[in-house]
């Protein structure tokens, strides 16, 4: 009887879920962890501090709007995003759509166009002074022009930034499916798509869900866009709140609910993801043919288009426009500048402190699965996923009271964020760690190596293209990053995120192009670099 | 093109991409991040750099802040933001504040920074340059400039005949839709706050419900408000009166129109508050000796002339003219209003959070 | 192969994880040269055995010796780098970003260049490999990849070689004769082994003694003809042996079954109450004199053999090769069945342990 490699894996697996970790991975991984924890804990001890009074006023009708209305963008956005990302999945992974292997990429690509510069182009194209509506109203057309501001306008633009949420969701999951089931449901006479939505789609139900799940969690947590578009919604209540009282008890317990319902959508996520992994058959390799689409190809080529124009082609027209009217005006050239230098000496530091940091975690997790592994995952994957604007108002709480000293000065801000996006440096470390196997260091650790040695020579080659994609994907994060950056930054330090939202609040269009258009590029340039075979990718 | 070369070159142009922007971005990163000192410097001891939170637009004050910096060689580093903001941040900063001096845009927010004893005491010399009404009675904070209340009007659409003596007239129904305000802004706050200690509470929310009542569009700042008169958007923005003067001059230079104008409102009526920007030098600023250089270079003769003429304010010491055109501000008559008394700012932020006009 | 008489000696070694007692206070002793195996259903506590010996994991008590050095227990821990073993794990663990010829070469750092090259050579020649120095482990055959990691942990003259389900990656053929080959390799270097399964026939024909685990206990330790034919208890005879464990009383010489007598040699265990019957000790033939009938309840065909599933009268089942004659006996049809009259050794157990 043979035991396949799979078994031996899951051998080792178990076995190492037994041993007990080495005490200095145990130490680091219990440093993070506690500062993960530490502002969430001044959230919670600010927003429970509250007096009567404060209380009182949450449990205004107008909060209740606000809740409400946050939902209803949620919602939306789950719509929108599922309406599109769908399609837009199975079109390029189970059809003959011209150009298919282009469209895959461009179709992903618009993860890369951080959601207030969406917002800040549709402003900018269709706001007031904004470059369509002028030239619209030039024709006395001005009328037809609709404003971007309130909840279509932020649906619209949450919708365009999450889309690729579900769509790499539901295409890993088809990409999965076994190809039989489809095949077997036109052996019995359905057409190509009532075979797919009668057959397939049900399969992929949990998949989608887990896709919609994270869009709604994005949508909910957004307070770029929402405040460029004059969205009604919780995020954008806390930030005025923090801004116009002098008490920030109450963005402190807005702060804690929004987190309280992001932790909701995190283990209702959470739950989806392991229900479809029982359900979602793991079918044969072999790739189901391609469906034929006939005349509807140019329909369907019409769909990839308009999303791809207003999702990626849009925002770099119109930022490039302002940028062209801001250098005949002069006033371009020098805020870039700075700009460019304040952001990248934030984010090369975070990426750099978060992959050290990274890289002792994912061997505990991949080398000693167990509770302590499993208890820092959820406390890293909860300072990520809690809404940005409430983990930066917890920060500044934590600081003050903890490190007054450190406040607003570059150490606390790099030291936050590496926390903040930690998972997304852990996890392609680990996952290629896992691919290595930890047997390679058991080997050379039997040939005369200490573990230290071991994993130099042997793990950290090995693990190089996980560990950059670690890299790019903090870097990528920390470049966007807005609430950390507007709280705690040093005094004077305007970042490109920070004057691109800034500006575009302002309606100051011509200021805010060129720091748009330098973290376009950024971002897309790193999306590139992102860019690999399925294979080494990880969840 | 297979996947595996699209992907290369991908990868290959993002590479080069990337390298391209970040490698001269390094190469300039060895230059300050503010101006170097460029004359002499009055003082030797004077060599530390100050941080100043200014709730001022940088429009506005940038160029007298750089101006500061080339005299005296002090490097200064401001935070520019909303003034209430500002005020929050240093009240919850505290002690652990970075800033040195607090530039705001109203006296209440100064008024509610110094009750919280965060202020240090300025000096007699500094305090003595501007008259009683633009100061701390306990000499925390100065006035540096003074801005009145104003109605910003359209010249075009809106005849001197229908405008109000009284801005509590534009509660009639009349105005609906016609208003434009910046319910965010310091300004806009001080004056429901003088409002509600002149008038009394009940007044003061009653003008708020019918102001509401006529369904006014919010901006975020005085500035948009004002060019939303200009562009037609709305007739009346309720606005500080310096707004109008630098918008114009900057469109007429463009070679548009600008058809807006100020509308001053009757002598002793509420409308017609006169409020100050004002400085304080935080308590807990490490660069003390700094921090009054910039307070005294910024109510000195050069600093006034350039609010006088630049930015079209009022300047509050002696033998600086207020710039043509502007009505004086002895002929503006103001109310009898204390900016001293000014300092609730809690209540009014309650107010109006309570008729959900701010969130 | 200098060095000790005993190359390792594990004395009361125990561990448990949570409740689960994995080894239990277990004993052994492997000559120099000599192979053992550690034979036993998965659980039994074999691979926690090599890892405690290896280094990988430490023991709750008990001390291991390797090459007359204390190495774990009794206050003493030399970690898994300075213990002079080999170690060949179940998937291999090549170096992926090695070739050849540096994974073989990779636990010689110490030595100095000539010397390792000349040492890898003769690994390379000693298992026909030399013409695959220079490939990466990803274009090795299993087999190649096999020999290739037995060379790497048997290069730095291990004081053991450590092996972990060696062959479980192989198809049936490849492995048969990769173990004759791999026995013979290890024989030539004189290099103690310990080995590590849960096929029996890899066991009996690769080991000269075998231990045979249950549950994280010792049942048994032998050599393989003897732990074949003479099981110490019903379990290990159940679990190496294709056959059926058969009631039988006792008595004058004779040890009498349902099927017929067996004339006894030896004396068997004192309180032995079964033997234990085995395809090879029947005898099929047409009911008749002398023989017991029994009801054919099952036939599979496996090429050479046929095997039959028989019944007896006394609701006992045992399984029997068809003769030639036999081979197209139907389910259901009556064979008489009945003790072959010389049927070598037979096992006898007393059921009760």
């Amino acid at each position: 009887m043979t035991a396949p490699p799979i078994a031996a894996a899951r051998a080792r697996i178990l076995r190492a879920r037994r041993t007990r970790p080495p005490l200095s991975l145990l130490a680091i991984a219990a440093a993070i962890c506690v500062l993960a924890l530490v502002p969430v804990v001044y959230l919670v001890l600010r927003a429970t501090s509250a007096d009567d009074q404060v209380i009182q006023v949450l449990l205004r009708p107008r909060m209740v709007y606000l809740l409400g209305t946050s939902l209803l963008v949620a919602l939306g956005t789950v719509v929108g995003s599922v309406a599109l990302g769908v399609p837009l999945a199975w079109l390029t992974c189970r059809t003959d759509l011209p150009g298919r292997r282009v469209w895959t990429v461009l179709v992903v690509a618009p993860l890369a166009v951080p959601s207030y510069i969406l917002a800040y182009a549709l402003v900018a194209a269709i706001g007031p002074g904004g470059a369509v509506r002028d030239a619209m109203q030039q024709l006395s057309l001005g009328w037809l022009v609709p404003a971007p501001f309130g909840l279509p306008g932020a649906i619209l633009v949450l919708v365009l930034s999450t889309y690729p949420l579900v769509l790499l969701s539901a295409r890993a999951a088809m990409l999965r499916t076994d190809p039989a089931i489809t095949e077997t449901a036109r052996s019995l006479g359905d057409g190509p798509m009532r075979a797919f939505v009668r057959s397939t789609l049900p399969t992929l139900m949990p998949a989608i869900a887990t896709g919609a799940l994270l869009a709604a969690l994005y949508a909910l947590s957004d307070f770029g866009s929402v405040s460029i578009l004059r969205a009604d919604t919780f995020a954008r209540a806390i930030q005025s709140q923090y801004s116009s009282s002098i008490d920030r008890q109450g963005a402190a317990l807005l702060s804690l609910v929004l987190v309280l319902v992001a932790l909701a959508l995190m283990l209702a996520e959470a739950r989806l993801r392991r229900h479809a992994s029982i359900v979602t058959p793991h079918g044969a390799r072999r790739a189901p043919q391609a469906v034929g689409l006939g005349r509807w190809r140019w329909p369907a080529l019409a769909l990839c288009g308009a999303v791809v124009a207003v999702a990626l082609v849009l925002p770099a027209a119109v930022v490039g426009v302002w940028v062209v009217r801001g250098m005949a005006l002069g006033t371009v050239q020098v805020d870039v500048l700075a700009a460019t230098r304040a952001s990248l000496s934030i984010a090369i530091p975070v990426a750099a402190l978060a992959i050290v940091l990274a890289v002792p975690v994912a061997m505990l997790q991949v080398g000693y699965p167990g509770r302590f592994a499993r208890a820092t995952r959820a406390i890293t994957l909860t300072a990520y996923a809690i809404p940005g604007i409430s983990f930066a108002l917890a920060v500044v709480f934590a600081s003050l009271a903890l490190v007054p000293d450190l406040y607003r000065t570059l150490p606390i801000l790099v030291l936050a964020m590496a926390i903040r996006y930690l998972p997304l440096a852990v996890s392609p470390t680990a996952g290629t760690m896992m691919l290595v196997g930890g047997g390679l260091v058991e080997a050379a650790r039997s040939l005369g190596d200490s573990p230290a040695r071991a994993a130099r020579t042997i793990l950290l080659p090995l693990v190089r293209p996980g560990i950059i994609a670690g890299v790019v994907l903090v870097f990528l994060s920390a470049i966007k990053e807005l609430p950390l950056t507007l709280f705690l930054a040093p005094p004077g330090m305007r970042t490109l995120a920070t004057r691109v939202w800034t500006d575009a609040t302002e309606g100051a269009y011509v200021e805010a192009a060129g720091p748009a258009m330098v973290l376009l590029v950024v971002s897309l340039a790193s999306v590139g670099l992102l860019v690999r075979e399925p294979r080494a990718q990880t969840s | 093109m297979s996947t595996h070369v699209l992907h290369r070159h991908l990868r290959r142009a993002s590479a080069v991409a990337v390298l391209a922007l970040t490698l001269p971005i390094a190469v300039l990163a060895q230059s300050p991040a503010t101006s170097p000192a460029a004359s002499p410097v009055p003082t030797p001891v004077l060599e530390g750099a100050i941080t100043v939170y200014a709730g001022r637009s940088e429009g506005l004050v940038g160029p007298i802040v750089t101006r500061f910096t080339e005299v005296t060689g002090i490097p200064v580093t401001v935070d520019y933001g909303n003034t209430t903001a500002k005020a929050a941040q240093i009240l919850e900063e505290g002690a652990a504040s970075p800033a040195d001096v607090f530039f705001a845009q109203d006296a209440g927010a100064l008024g509610l920074i110094a009750d919280a004893g965060l202020l240090a005491p300025l000096s007699d010399d500094v305090l003595s340059r501007v008259a009683d009404g633009y100061r701390d009675a306990d000499g925390r904070w100065v006035g540096a400039s003074g801005r009145a209340r104003v109605a910003a009007v359209s010249s075009e659409r809106v005849p001197e005949a229908d405008l109000p003596g009284s801005i509590l007239a534009f509660t009639d129904p009349a105005w609906k839709g016609r208003i434009g305000w910046a319910p965010a802004n310091a300004s806009l706050q001080s004056h429901v706050t003088a409002m509600r200690q002149v008038l009394g509470e009940d007044a003061a929310r009653a003008w708020l419900e019918g102001i509401k009542a006529n369904e006014p569009v919010v901006y975020e700042g005085n500035a948009q408000a004002v060019e939303g008169v200009a562009s037609g958007e709305i007739d009346v923005a309720l606005v500080n009166h310096y707004y109008l003067w630098a918008l114009k001059a900057a469109a007429e230079a463009a070679g548009d129109s600008f058809p807006v104008v100020n509308h001053y409102f009757d002598a002793g009526d509420i409308g017609a508050l006169v409020n100050v920007a004002g400085l304080g030098i935080l308590a807990s600023s490490d660069q003390p000796a700094e921090a009054a250089a910039f307070v005294d270079f910024l109510l000195s003769a050069e600093a006034q002339e350039y609010f006088a003429t630049t930015t079209y304010e009022y300047p509050l010491i002696k033998g600086v003219a207020t710039a043509e055109g502007l009505v004086p501000l002895a002929d503006v008559g103001a109310p009898p209003v204390d900016l001293n008394d000014l300092d609730d700012l809690e209540g009014t932020l309650a107010l109006l959070r309570e008729l959900e006009l701010i969130d | 192969m200098t060095g000790p008489e005993v190359s390792l000696r594990v004395a009361d070694l125990s561990r448990r994880f949570g409740t689960v007692v994995a080894l239990d206070r277990v004993s052994l002793e492997v000559r120099r040269g000599e192979t053992l195996a550690l034979l036993g259903p998965s659980g039994s506590g074999k691979t926690t055995a090599l890892r405690l010996v290896a280094g990988f994991d430490r023991p709750d008590s008990g001390t291991v010796e390797l090459g007359g050095r204390l190495v774990a227990g009794g206050g003493g821990w030399v970690p898994p780098e300075r213990r002079r073993i080999g170690y060949v794990a179940q998937d291999l663990s090549l170096f992926p970003h090695l070739d050849v010829r540096r994974n073989i070469g990779y636990g010689l750092r110490i030595m100095g260049a000539d010397e390792r090259d000349a040492r890898v050579q003769e690994l390379l020649e000693m298992v026909g490999l030399e013409a695959s120095a220079d490939r990466m482990p990803h274009q090795l055959s299993g087999g190649m990849a096999q020999r290739v990691a037995l060379c790497r942990a048997m290069a730095p003259r291990p004081d053991v070689v450590l092996l972990d389900e060696p062959f479980s990656s192989l198809d049936q053929a490849l492995r048969v004769q990769l173990r004759d080959e791999v026995r013979a390799l290890l024989r030539l270097a004189g290099q103690t082994t310990v080995l590590v399964t849960h096929d029996q026939q890899e066991a009996l024909a690769m080991a000269d003694r075998v231990a045979v685990m249950r549950a994280g206990r010792i049942e048994q330790v032998d050599a393989p003809e003897v732990v074949h034919a003479r099981p110490a208890t019903p379990w290990v005879a159940r679990f190496l042996g294709a056959g059926t464990l058969v009631p039988t009383t006792i008595g004058n010489g004779l040890a009498v079954t349902e099927m017929g007598s067996i004339r006894l040699l030896a004396e068997p265990p004192v309180a032995a109450d079964v033997c234990l019957i085995r395809s090879e000790h029947l005898e099929l033939t047409s009911p008749g004199e002398g023989t017991i009938a029994a009801v054919v309840t099952a036939r599979r065909f496996e090429g050479s053999y046929v095997v039959l599933d028989l019944e007896l009268p006394s609701g006992l089942r045992i399984r029997g090769d068809a003769p030639a004659a036999m081979r197209a006996v139907s389910v259901g049809a009556e064979l008489g069945v009945s003790l072959q009259r010389d049927p070598g050794t037979v096992a006898f157990v007393d059921d009760a342990t």
